[in-house]
């Protein structure tokens, strides 16, 4: 594994410098059904393709952003610094 | 021989230089060489026709490819094994020794296992010696030593091997004429451009042909070529050329690994540009593994760069016209060319056979050869036609006596990055190699890996490619493809493959590395590994050093005329990085262990060497005895560094809400000046950390954590804080901050007498925090109870650490105050019953489980973890973290197991002598039916269980009355 | 030491090497190691270390944290790094390194230390999402000076060192731990500040010093500094 990771602020790095963050997930509300919780907390699409995903930056700026990487390839096509709420 | 051996006239090609000489050693006797020689070259001149023998028969094998693309050479060099002697330049006082081979390389005794050989089947292992059991183990430690290439030296290289960085635009592999002009092109773009090659000059097959080219309006020798293009290369700006460098690997992202001596390069490139050339591989025939069986240009490059002459009467076997180029070089170096056999049915109608037939020498169209006859060397060979295919029409042969057999008869690409890119090859049966039939974006090729043979062709595929490179490097679509496709038509008629000679015999060597015949493989498919993937793991064809490079186009070959298939539908095998060996020691490169020490790290050092690693930090875990230490804190007073606990500056309008979501506790109602424990959790209800919270103003926080979890802690709180638009900064302060805990019944009178601030309990209370000079330096005091007793965290500037100190512990001298260590910390936590987390803990652990169900407030409408804590708190789990007292005088130890009923039930986490209770205490997770005080269970230790009794409180002050 | 000293966490290392220590603005520093002629012919020709950790330096973010800077000074694109050009007539020097678009570390000596944290302070007052915080102690900084010093810094980290020129910036990884370069040459002679964390102050001391010993590398003091100007050219006293 030695593809490169598009950081918003630093550019395309290394991604040994990130660490991963998984899968974009949506919170459930408080007092949402069990069942989405445990969704939430355990289950993963797992997608065969482009999935959006939680990146950090731990060598580089430091902060948090959203990559969209094909799983099958390891293209990353965009990434974008936090712009929605994913409390 | 005597001096630098039989040696060529001095002629201008020469990379070796004849005025002055320089000694080697081979098998500890000294060898007189050449400035220029490679190991290989310099014996060879000395008249040394055996260079190493063969994996699994001891046969005895000499110069091939002269180009590091096979096996024949393999010599240990300077205590390193598997090194090519004609790779390896000649250095003053070098140790060359043969490997594999007892007594020596000329007289091997292991010879005698070739006799064996019907013993020593394919598939030999699978085959042989499972049954019974007994005899592998009999069998194995003989087989081990006689097995594998060369020694490996037990001791460690440290530091020999660095690394080092590269980023460029384009990177060409391979500085021959296309690689130089696709360097070239691209760096007049802009483009920043590194250009590679594995020889330690520039030019390519160029450098040693004395063949006349037209280049550039006028004809030059093909060295002159090189060298005129390699020169006018160096005036290029933005070029980088590395020589003696070898990219073993092609791997997403652009990452090329180049071995340069002992540096491993990384190289990052945006446009890879592949012009790597062929070699030439040896056909199937028998005996083609005798010593005087060499490919032509390797005999080109023995004469017209080292000055050594191969043989004295060559046999040239060709099917191409590059065979007639290296007969008339072998005129030129006064070789007698004892024929040209050529296995097309027509000789060439080109310049150089009529020179040759002027020169006297037959021309043997359609024939080939059959065999080479001799013992340690070549002494002849036997000729047949190359169109015959049964075994009756090989009688009445002729025989040519000859001492060297010069082979030009077929191409490979050497294409292992185009494969390993991704670019998908088939093999061109007009241009006699696989060929790009999709090139992965960003990667092209040029030159001769694409079977082009014109120098004005293989220039114009270098200029194509830099043109496609850059096109690619501005996103700009390119024809480069359609143009390149051109040049291979015109490229269509310049070979034909050798066709196989069906012999059947058991000296037809296909593999050189792993020893394995035609024979090997015949049978190998009829066992059934008929699929050239299976076949090779079989046989462990192409499996050797030299990967494939001499073998893997007959096996496929091979593979296809057994199984009556088409080469195409018999496919090729995976390659795979590395393309060639890259000792681990590259690979792991420099030794970089971070370590962090506090900034009192040297007053430790000076008091005591008893240190641990905890993570990347390093800790005093004694420095006198934890008797001494313990007695200190609990009686008079102790100082311990916390420096390495991790603490966070959280600021903000919103800091309170990022906080009461985090933490199980609430925090945006915790009073400035007040500090409270706080458990974090995820949202499966799992603790991850737990510290201190200290409000400080209504906007800033001060929060400790675990040593080693900040980092996760600081991302954890970006993370939640990501995309919510919350006014609220993380800093992570950890590094800047000092930390030291001042603690024991006297440690309120050490403070005093260093500090204006009022300590009373009334004005500083348990877990109050106040900002105010420590000794001067400006300090956050923070009270708390870690340890048991009334104490201070003092959090101070880290360079001031040194002096704090030395200062705290003067002040504390009158009152005996004493450093104590991590071990001391863990006897006086566990008496209190404080977790640590990761310890006590693990990725299953629940606040309710633990015992903290207290820091976990349900009131609060949401924090991470509170569905799954409103579950747990109505649905207890099987498990309960509790403390323990042993009940006998045996140590439990940390991981020890928890048995009930003669089952394992859970499992000691923590555990320690308790000086207070004058027996060992703990921690341990037990079933929930015995989490109550008095319950009894058992422990695993030493092969006994001894008995243990749950203790719901403390064991130290339960009250907490020494904390006020 | 019976009064506060500040000491920057490779002080034991100096020591032991024989420097010849003075105090500065209450940091103890370093003078020579005993030839400050070896120490500033290898800066001039290949490749010298010193120790510039007693900077000051800032730490501005937030939201509104280049809006705020914006009323004191001329601030940098992200990645590049500058003199702060006082938007007043008056105000202390400065130097600004943009790490991101919301995230600023802002230099100064250590004279004026003090003074510079309370200026920003007071400006980032008030209802507004920036914070200021004084993070002197949370780095170590290395100053890497020399024409070799970009070539040791490949060794060391796969950052794309070639693409920071002078005053720009770049975070990323050096000996396994992570560092802020800025590159800031002075007149002509090729510099660099490497921030780590300072509890990392000391391994990557000695890392860089062992990928500079191919090149001959020498730590230097402030004698070396004063020869080079790295005083007074920086403008803001790189100390």
């Amino acid at each position: 594994m030695s593809f490169l990771m598009q950081c918003p602020n630093c550019g395309p790095r290394s991604v040994y410098e990130f660490r991963f963050g998984g899968e974009c997930l949506r919170r459930p509300q408080p007092g949402a059904p069990d069942n989405d919780w445990v969704d939430y907390v355990y289950n993963r699409s797992n997608i065969n393709g482009v999935q959006k995903e939680w990146w950090f930056h731990r060598d580089g700026c430091g902060e948090w952003f959203v990559a969209e990487r094909d799983t099958t390839s390891n293209l990353v096509s965009a990434s974008h610094s936090v712009q929605d709420s994913m409390l | 021989m005597t001096g630098n051996g039989d040696r060529l006239p001095v002629h201008s090609s020469q990379q070796v230089n004849q005025e002055t000489s320089l000694t080697f050693y081979f098998e500890g006797r000294p060898v007189s060489a050449l400035p220029g020689d490679t190991v290989a070259s310099a014996l060879l001149a000395q008249g040394r026709t055996i260079f190493s023998r063969s994996f699994k028969y001891h046969r005895p094998r000499g110069l091939l490819c002269c180009s590091g693309d096979c096996p024949n050479c393999l010599m240990e060099i300077d205590g390193k094994p598997n090194q090519r002697a004609c790779r390896v330049a000649v250095d003053e006082g070098l140790q060359a020794r043969s490997q594999h081979a007892w007594p020596s390389v000329d007289h091997d005794v292991f010879r005698i296992i070739e006799r064996f050989e019907r013993l020593l089947p394919i598939g030999f292992y699978y085959k042989t010696l499972y049954k019974p059991r007994l005899l592998w183990r009999i069998a194995e430690p003989v087989i081990r030593r006689l097995a594998g290439l060369g020694r490996v030296s037990n001791e460690a290289s440290e530091g020999e091997y660095e690394h080092r960085y590269e980023h460029v635009d384009v990177m060409v592999v391979g500085g021959g004429p296309a690689g130089i002009e696709a360097a070239r092109h691209a760096s007049t773009t802009g483009a920043t451009v590194l250009l590679i090659d594995n020889e330690p000059r520039l030019g390519g097959h160029l450098r040693y042909e004395t063949k006349p080219y037209v280049y550039q309006g006028s004809v030059r020798t093909g060295y002159e070529v090189a060298r005129s293009m390699a020169s006018a290369l160096l005036e290029s700006p933005n070029v980088s050329i590395l020589t003696d460098a070898t990219a073993f690997g092609s791997y997403e992202g652009g990452l090329v690994p180049i071995l340069q001596n002992h540096t491993l390069i990384h190289v990052r490139t945006k446009a890879l540009i592949v012009a790597s050339g062929c070699h030439q591989y040896l056909p199937v025939f028998r005996n083609n593994d005798l010593p005087g069986v060499m490919l032509s240009r390797s005999a080109l490059r023995l004469m017209n760069l080292f000055a050594v002459r191969p043989g004295k009467r060559a046999v040239i076997v060709t099917a191409n016209d590059e065979g007639y180029d290296s007969a008339l070089e072998c005129l030129r170096h006064d070789i007698d060319v004892a024929a040209v056999v050529d296995a097309r049915r027509y000789s060439s109608a080109s310049s150089q056979a009529a020179e040759l037939r002027d020169a006297g020498v037959t021309i043997q169209p359609g024939m080939t050869v059959l065999e080479a006859l001799g013992s340690r060397a070549v002494s002849a060979v036997r000729l047949r036609s190359a169109e015959s295919s049964k075994q009756s029409d090989f009688s009445g042969l002729q025989s040519v006596p000859c001492d060297l057999v010069l082979i030009s008869t077929a191409w490979q690409s050497n294409a292992a990055l185009l494969f390993q890119s991704g670019c998908q090859l088939t093999l061109d049966k007009e241009i006699g190699q696989p060929v790009p039939i999709r090139l992965t974006p960003g990667v092209f090729a040029a030159g001769e890996v694409l079977g082009l043979r014109s120098l004005s062709e293989i220039i114009r595929s270098g200029h194509l490619a830099a043109q496609g490179a850059v096109q690619y490097l501005a996103f700009e679509t390119s024809s480069w493809h359609e143009e390149l496709n051109g040049l291979l038509s015109q490229a269509r008629q310049q070979s034909m493959a050798c066709s196989l000679p069906v012999t059947g015999g058991e000296k037809n060597f296909v593999c050189l590395c792993e020893d394995v015949t035609e024979k090997d493989l015949q049978q190998g498919i009829q066992e059934g590994f008929d699929e050239i993937e299976t076949l090779k793991r079989y046989s462990t064809v192409s499996m050797g050093p030299c990967q494939g490079r001499m073998c893997s186009r007959n096996s496929i070959a091979i593979c296809g005329r057994v199984t009556n298939r088409d080469l195409g539908a018999v496919g090729t095998t995976t390659a795979r990085p590395p393309v060639c060996a890259v000792p681990l020691g590259a690979l792991a490169g420099p030794e970089f262990y971070p370590v962090k020490r506090t900034s009192m790290h040297y007053k430790h050092l000076a008091l005591t060497d008893n240190i641990m690693n905890m993570g990347v930090w390093k800790r005093p875990l004694i420095y006198t005895s934890v008797p001494e230490e313990y007695d200190a804190v609990r009686h008079h007073a102790g100082l311990i560094d916390v420096s390495t606990l991790g603490k966070l500056v959280v600021r903000g309008k919103d800091a309170p809400a990022l906080l009461d979501k985090i933490y199980t506790h609430w925090l945006s109602k915790l009073e400035v000046g007040r500090a409270r424990y706080g458990v974090i959790c995820d949202d499966g209800g799992m603790i991850l950390d737990d510290g201190t919270v200290a409000r400080l103003a209504d906007d800033y926080y001060y929060v400790t954590t675990s040593t080693g979890n900040v980092e996760f802690v600081e991302q954890w709180m970006k993370w939640w804080a990501a995309g919510t638009g919350w006014c609220v900064h993380i800093l992570n302060m950890t590094a800047g901050i000092a930390a030291v805990n001042l603690a024991g019944p006297k440690a309120r009178d050490i403070l005093a007498k260093v500090t204006s601030l009022d300590l009373s309990a009334a004005s500083f209370p348990y877990m109050a925090c106040r900002e105010g000079k420590v000794a001067e330096v400006s300090a956050m005091l923070l009270r708390v109870g870690f340890v048991g007793e009334t104490g201070w965290e003092i959090h101070f500037p880290a360079e001031y650490g040194e002096y704090l100190w030395d200062a705290l512990l003067r002040a504390g001298k009158e009152f005996n105050l004493k450093p104590f260590g991590v071990e001391t910390q863990r006897v006086l936590r566990l008496e209190k019953k404080h977790i640590i987390v990761g310890q006590d803990t693990d990725a299953l652990s629940n606040p309710y489980d633990c015992g903290l169900k207290w820091v976990v407030k349900l009131d609060k409408p949401d924090f991470i973890g509170c569905h799954a804590h409103r579950r747990m708190q109505a649905q207890p789990g099987e498990s309960r973290l509790v403390g323990f007292q042993g009940l006998s005088g045996v140590q439990p130890e940390d991981g020890s197991a928890v048995v009930i009923n003669g089952k394992l039930a859970g499992r000691i986490t923590s555990a320690r002598f308790s000086p207070h209770l004058k027996r060992y205490v703990g921690f341990a997770w037990v079933p929930s039916e015995l989490a109550r005080a008095g319950c009894h269970f058992g422990f695993y230790v030493a092969g006994a269980v001894h008995s243990a009794a749950v203790v719901d409180k403390p064991f130290y002050d339960p009250e907490g009355l020494r904390l006020k | 030491m019976n009064y506060p000293y500040r000491l920057t966490p490779m002080d034991k290392w100096h020591q032991q090497r024989g420097a010849r220590m003075v105090e500065v603005s209450g940091w103890r520093r370093v003078v020579d190691y005993g030839d400050p002629d070896a120490e500033i012919a290898a800066v001039r020709s290949s490749v010298g270390l010193g120790d510039a950790t007693p900077l000051t330096k800032i730490d501005a973010r937030g939201r509104h944290s280049a809006r705020i800077l914006g009323g004191l000074w001329k601030v940098p694109e992200v990645g590049e790094c500058g003199l702060a050009v006082s938007a007043q007539a008056s105000g202390s020097l400065a130097y600004i390194v943009r790490l991101t678009a919301e995230r600023f570390i802002i230099l100064g000596s250590p004279e004026e230390g003090q003074q510079l944290y309370t200026r920003l302070t007071d400006v980032a007052a008030g209802d507004t999402c920036a914070h200021v915080t004084d993070v002197t102690s949370a780095y170590a900084v290395l100053q890497l000076a020399g024409p070799l010093s970009t070539k040791l810094l490949k060794k060391l980290g796969s950052s794309r060192i070639d693409s920071v020129t002078t005053d720009r910036c770049l975070q990323g990884p050096l000996a396994r731990v992570h560092v802020l370069l800025v590159r800031r040459d002075v007149g002509n002679v090729r510099s660099w500040l490497l921030f780590v964390s300072r509890d990392f102050g000391e391994y990557l001391w000695e890392c860089v010093l062992w990928g500079g010993r191919e090149f001959g590398i020498r730590p230097f003091g402030t004698a070396a500094e004063r020869a080079f100007g790295f005083v007074e050219a920086a403008d803001v006293p790189v100390v």
